[in-house]
């Protein structure tokens, strides 16, 4: 495993983040708690894609639509990271287009069992990457679980 | 996978993360109160110990998942779902 940039967590100290939580940390007004997690514990907030977009879709809905700025702020300042193949390296080595591959299709199998799409590329990140996961979906995990 | 995935964890909720808040002393007891109200406001699935209770009450029945290793300790102190088992223990740099 190589070293991280001068300044930058190691990818040990990711936390992956799925669609239901971060729009509850969002609702609540407390993602401010994720810049604590980066700024004094060296832990990054990484979402998959398909989170993102779940996000932004989210913030349109009449139910979320007073979180849109907050959220807009959180992706401008790099609070919430989108997970991408070039910062896979320090984790994997070389290999980073075969793991970020091995994500994909994994999330999407996961997504084929039923499993909502940002949970599934989340876990499908969590398993290939070994990272912990920022999810209240039990059900999605006891799914995952059992096929 | 005939016998599922293997899934590392650990599995963090929002709740993990207030409480880890409140471990921490950023948030107190009244500010993890208002989200629980917030969100509860807004039919916002929580963990079922704060259902109905106050922050301060439902924390007796949360085993923390996410834990300042350095800090005192809150919450319940043992597993109350298969999943509490899998903490992440963190320390500040």
């Amino acid at each position: 495993m190589g070293n991280p940039a001068p300044g930058q967590p190691s990818q040990q100290d990711w936390i992956l983040g799925d669609t239901d939580a971060i729009i509850q940390l969002l609702a609540c007004d407390k993602l401010s708690l994720l810049k604590v997690l980066r700024s004094q514990y060296g832990i990054l907030t990484v979402i998959p894609e398909p989170v993102e977009i779940e996000l932004r879709n989210l913030v349109k809905n009449r139910r979320f639509q007073d979180v849109h700025q907050r959220l807009t702020k959180a992706f401008n300042n790099g609070l919430l990271t989108i997970l991408q193949e070039a910062a896979l390296s320090p984790l994997v080595g070389v290999n980073t287009h075969e793991a970020f591959e091995r994500i994909e299709r994994l999330g999407e199998k996961f997504r084929r069992l039923g499993v909502g799409s940002g949970e599934a590329y989340a876990h499908a990140a969590g398993i290939e990457l070994s990272l912990p996961v920022l999810s209240n979906d039990g059900k999605a995990i006891n799914v995952l679980m059992a096929y | 996978m005939a016998n599922g995935a293997t899934l590392p964890g650990p599995f963090l909720r929002t709740f993990d993360v207030l409480v880890f808040g409140r471990q921490i002393a950023v948030l107190d007891d009244n500010d993890c109160d208002k989200a629980r109200q917030e969100l509860t406001k807004r039919n916002e699935g929580i963990t079922s110990c704060f259902v109905g209770r106050s922050f301060a009450d439902g924390l007796q029945n949360f085993n923390p998942r996410l834990i300042d290793g350095a800090a005192p300790i809150i919450g319940a102190t043992h597993p109350m779902h298969p999943y509490d088992s899998r903490r992440l223990i963190v320390c500040a740099k």
